[in-house]
């Protein structure tokens, strides 16, 4: 058994190889995540600006048994992160190795905990799916077979839970809070976001996220470059109206964003690509699901109910679009805000996500 | 007003029992959103604008109820 650094193309191959025969395997997960490996292998993603990265195969018998990618991002200096992680069952002693790898690289960087599941930033990805195994799923939202969870339960890891919730239906439940939303709808104003200011607004985005979540659990301050090219690639695919801001007179206090369910397009077990773009313009229609990927508001404005106005917002899109049930993205259980208004509003919690972490002092 | 209030509440949130001594969130349970949108609804019913620190601070029916019968005294003077 040995660890190997990825290093070159031929590297850089077999891991993405290793990645995409796990997935072939699997008859309900959809691989989000290949195109983002793809892009930080060939450098061209602001992602590896300002982050140490290693990517590391574990090998056995010169074959690829499990996989993740060290990364040290130096705006959150207390954690070493191993993201992007894959296995082959009962590979015990290789997730020993890879974690005690991530372990020595956060020694060396001085950081004080390992966290398994964080892909760099919490906008690329937080957690390991820890319920609903069999389910596909929506886009963006971790896959992964039960067992990666009984490897970091058994090196004695400390577990922080997320929840995700879902809809079944666009249901009245919304109205029962009408008298709250028209008075949101007196108050504030409700914008899209403009394409045409592509700029202005991406940078409006930024400093929401920013103050917003300043205080959340591995958030990290994103730069508006960052945002700017994140926003660009989602935009390929969703329209202007999945991004809605809201605005206190002239200024931009809350926003959300949401889209359709992508992994609709998408045969289980492969992988969400180029050639997605095409069968979006072609069948982008025929998604049933959205996901609400995320929203924000600021501190001062948190008590307002403004998310309920922003939800509202996109109801009244998605209802006119023909879309018929929502899933949320995760959200942290510590949370306790995001989660009494996903369950004022949702049928029911839906999948469970861990993220692991670990003392390394 | 509090028969008012009891119509209110069982239509919104279902609760059975209001008396002036329940409080809002231990024995109605309501949310956050769920308060604040009583409070617009009130807003509607009765022409009034609660202020925010003032309303937070309210803890059971007759707290709301008093601070309610201020401010249409004073709307009505």
């Amino acid at each position: 058994m040995k660890l190997t650094k990825v290093m070159d193309k031929r590297g850089q191959k077999a891991f993405i190889r290793f990645r995409k025969e796990l997935y072939k395997r699997n008859p309900v997960y959809v691989d989000n995540n290949l195109f983002m490996l793809k892009e930080v292998f060939a450098r061209k993603t602001s992602f590896t600006e300002n982050k140490q990265i290693s990517v590391i195969n574990v090998e056995k018998d010169e074959t690829v048994v499990c996989q993740g990618i060290i990364v040290y991002a130096k705006d959150l200096k207390d954690y070493i992160q191993l993201c992007f992680f894959e296995s082959l069952p009962e590979q015990h002693e290789a997730v020993r190795l890879l974690v005690e790898e991530a372990i020595r690289v956060g020694k060396k960087y001085g950081c004080k905990k390992l966290v398994i599941g964080l892909n760099g930033h919490v906008n690329y990805g937080l957690g390991f799916l820890n319920s609903h195994f069999d389910t596909i799923n929506s886009f963006s939202a971790a896959a992964n077979p039960e067992y990666y969870n009984a490897y970091f339960k058994e090196l004695g890891c400390e577990e922080i839970h997320l929840n995700s919730y879902r809809m079944n239906t666009l249901d009245e439940r919304i109205h029962k809070y009408d008298p709250l939303i028209r008075k949101l709808n007196k108050n504030y104003t409700f914008r899209t976001f403009d394409k045409k200011e592509f700029k202005k607004y991406a940078q409006i985005y930024t400093d929401l996220n920013n103050r917003s979540f300043n205080n959340h659990r591995y958030y990290y301050t994103r730069r508006e470059k960052e945002d700017i090219e994140m926003l660009k690639e989602l935009f390929l695919f969703m329209k202007p109206d999945s991004l809605i801001f809201a605005f206190d007179g002239d200024t931009p206090v809350g926003f959300i964003m949401w889209y359709p369910d992508f992994n609709e397009l998408v045969k289980p077990g492969d992988y969400f690509g180029a050639k997605h773009y095409i069968k979006n313009k072609l069948f982008g229609s025929r998604i049933r699901k959205i996901k609400v990927m995320e929203y924000g508001v600021l501190p001062e404005y948190r008590k307002t109910g403004l998310p309920l106005g922003l939800l509202n917002k996109v109801f009244e899109i998605v209802k006119r679009r023909g879309f018929t049930s929502v899933e949320s993205s995760w959200i942290l259980e510590e949370n306790r805000d995001s989660n009494s208004f996903c369950e004022a509003m949702c049928d029911q919690l839906y999948k469970r996500y861990v993220v692991y972490e670990k003392e390394i002092c | 007003m509090l028969n008012d209030f009891r119509v209110i509440v069982k239509e919104l949130y279902g609760v059975e029992r209001v008396e002036l001594t329940s409080a809002f969130k231990t024995d109605f349970g309501l949310t956050s959103f769920d308060f604040v949108n009583l409070i617009c609804l009130i807003e509607e019913k009765y022409d009034v604008e609660l202020e925010e620190k003032k309303y937070r601070s309210l803890n059971t029916v007759e707290d709301l109820i008093q601070y309610l019968e201020t401010l249409i005294a004073e709307r009505d003077a």
